[in-house]
């Protein structure tokens, strides 16, 4: 492909070259609800959408983007890069906690204008009256009603600009990664080169659109590669898998991306009664699996379950990459499908990396692109690991984002940490843990206490929190979260110090349902397991923290 | 649409004893879904059960609007009355 200097260049090209090519296509629900738009069709909404953000004087503002699934978010998002402007994507929620969360995130990146539909405002000027403090007139709301007929010319944007700010998932401490437009541009040619995309690709899938993997991995790659971008919403996924199978057979999808969570709820809930039978899944070539950790057994699930569609197991596709390094770092080569590496256990918990058949078992997350520096690096020397441990993931290359939005400090700990042994180059840290063998990545924990539960990311402390503001809760940092694996599924738990008051007037079951209740409602996830406990059981380090692994001895 | 409350009521609550553990059908009829334990994909899910009894689509997010058993199955019953009005 040609270098251009932007990717809106490179869809505009696409529509002069080929305009009746469909670029887009969304199926609401069963196929007959599908809707389309060509090249030519897009570009032009995109055009007429960025003369409006200009004459409104965005260019190098910030402006969220509320959408629910659907072509109207293409629009805006692209037309927002058109224009310069800096695009903030983020989840329509119907959970009022959850849309506080919203706002935290409106506050953090100080934004006053909302590009969303007529519809969507109602909805949102609604539970903004539900929170305190808030009201509708606290924003400038662009629907599809706003239109300027005026021709105005788009001046040019510059590379080095922000194109988009992607809010990674912590509620007390939400961060926005600073995603420039050339970042986007050279992750597009990441990718082409790691899958091997055929020009005129067809991508996509459920995932959702504000997410770094549905935004970058879905929706812009196949329109950068002239091909076609095909969707539908998360939530008719959730409620029947087998859509998800039905829209990739459709469209003769050629690669689709879901965490681990969105095979392993295929296997689950795809009933063995239901006739599938006219799917045909041999187009499916690139079934990428990222974002929390790959487990090779759904992954043999999955296959043995679909192998009769025409599924191919080589098709499996563990990557590794996050919203830091604008999505993709390492993956492939195609066709080589889920690869694993035996290793000793005893030295490997001991961080050394020593192949030794019926060992531990450590899934590869594919060959790292060359257009990476990665390093594993001791998190406390910053010195560079020898090849047999395991240490921090380190990365640098051109993908990699310009820091946290408005957090200058973590910037400058997490985007230009320097290696011990004097070179200058600046890398990000990514807080994970593993190593690399033969130019292939191997990511074996993290350093940062995120867990990951049925596909969700979850801060052990917001949930903490959470816990804590439980009316019979003892006072004190008397909650622990943490994860266990029963079944070989991993489960959430916590443990949560009560009153000693409380405890000996109501019964432990309303306690827990309480807290189940107030945990579900807050954080849309439900505990498995939960623990009353009175003051002072939960094991504390000596400054206070809670020892949430010491904690999982307690179930 | 077909629609039998008592038998909705069973398979929804089926359902729910096989995701939740100690769930009763009798207790429960006005417990929040939520406080029962059930997540955000459990709550979809339910939308299928209601989807298979009544063999008409359901919004996957009828459980988070009305969200007991004894709310939901009122919903559906003033649906299916009309349909049968206007039928």
């Amino acid at each position: 492909m040609r270098q251009c200097q932007l990717l809106m260049s490179v869809i505009r090209e696409h529509a002069q070259r080929e305009p009746e090519t469909i670029a887009c296509s969304f199926q609401p629900r069963g196929p007959e609800t599908a809707i389309h738009l060509t090249y030519q069709e897009l570009v032009d909404r995109v055009e007429s959408r960025a003369k409006l953000l200009v004459r409104l004087s965005y260019r190098q503002k910030y402006i969220a983007l509320l959408f629910p699934t659907g072509l109207e978010f293409i629009v805006d998002f692209l037309a927002c890069l058109r224009a310069g402007v800096i695009a903030v994507p983020l989840n329509v929620t119907r959970n009022t906690k959850q849309f506080e969360r919203t706002l935290t995130i409106l506050a953090d990146a100080k934004v006053q204008a909302i590009l969303t539909t007529a519809d969507t405002q109602k909805t949102l000027s609604k539970q903004l009256s539900e929170v305190n403090g808030y009201h509708e007139s606290d924003f400038i709301w662009i629907d599809e009603h706003y239109r300027t007929l005026e021709d105005i010319d788009i001046p040019v944007v510059s590379p080095e600009q922000v194109a988009f700010i992607q809010y990674t998932s912590s509620t007390s401490s939400p961060k926005g990664v600073m995603v420039t437009q050339a970042n986007v541009l050279h992750n597009m040619q990441v990718m082409q080169t790691s899958c091997q995309h055929p020009k005129g690709a067809v991508v996509g899938g459920w995932l959702p659109q504000f997410h770094d993997m549905g935004l970058v991995g879905h929706m812009l790659l196949p329109l950068y590669l002239a091909g076609r971008y095909v969707f539908m919403p998360p939530m008719s996924f959730i409620q029947r898998p087998s859509r998800w199978l039905k829209l990739i057979s459709q469209y003769r999808i050629f690669c689709s991306a879901a965490p681990n969570f969105g095979y392993e709820h295929c296997v689950n809930l795809i009933r063995e009664s239901e006739d599938l039978s006219d799917l045909d899944l041999s187009c499916w070539k690139i079934a990428l699996n990222g974002s929390e950790p790959v487990s090779a057994a759904t992954m043999q699930q999955f296959s043995h379950r679909f192998y009769h569609l025409g599924f191919d197991h080589n098709a499996f596709f563990p990557s590794y990459g996050m919203a830091e390094t604008t999505l993709f770092v390492s993956g492939g080569p195609q066709g080589t499908g889920v690869q694993s590496l035996s290793l000793d256990k005893a030295s490997f918990e001991l961080g050394k990396v020593e192949v030794k058949p019926d060992g531990v078992k450590v899934v590869c997350c594919g060959a790292i692109n060359k257009d990476f520096t990665v390093r594993v690096v001791n998190p406390q020397t910053f010195e560079i690991c020898r090849s047999n441990e395991t240490g921090e993931i380190w990365i640098a290359g051109e993908s990699v984002a310009q820091g946290y939005l408005n957090q200058t400090a973590k910037t400058v700990t997490d985007f230009q940490a320097k290696l011990a042994n004097g070179d200058t180059t600046p890398y990000m840290r990514t807080g994970d843990m593993g190593f690399i063998l033969d130019g292939q990545l191997y990511i074996t924990g993290r350093i940062k206490e995120l867990l990951i539960v049925r596909g969700r990311n979850l801060y052990p402390y917001d949930i903490e929190r959470t816990c804590r503001s439980y009316r019979y809760a003892a006072k004190g940092n008397g909650a622990a979260v943490f994860t266990f694996t029963r079944d070989s599924k991993t489960k959430l738990a916590a443990v949560v110090e009560v009153s000693r008051q409380a405890l000996s007037e109501k019964p432990p079951r309303q306690l827990i349902d309480d807290l189940k209740a107030l945990v579900t409602e807050e954080h849309e996830i439900a505990l498995d397991r939960i623990l009353v406990v009175p003051p002072g059981t939960i094991p504390k380090t000596t400054s206070g923290k809670v020892k949430r692994t010491a904690c999982s001895a307690l179930l | 649409m077909k629609f039998c409350r008592q038998t909705l009521t069973e398979d929804i609550s089926q359902y729910l004893s096989e995701a939740i553990e100690e769930f009763s059908s009798e207790q429960h009829l006005d417990t929040s879904f939520s406080r029962l334990g059930l997540d955000s994909t459990g709550h979809v899910q339910l939308s299928t059960i209601v989807e298979d009894h009544t063999q008409t689509e359901i919004e996957p997010t009828i459980a988070f609007d009305y969200p007991t058993i004894n709310s939901l199955l009122q919903f559906l019953e003033g649906k299916y009355q009309q349909v049968k009005e206007i039928a």
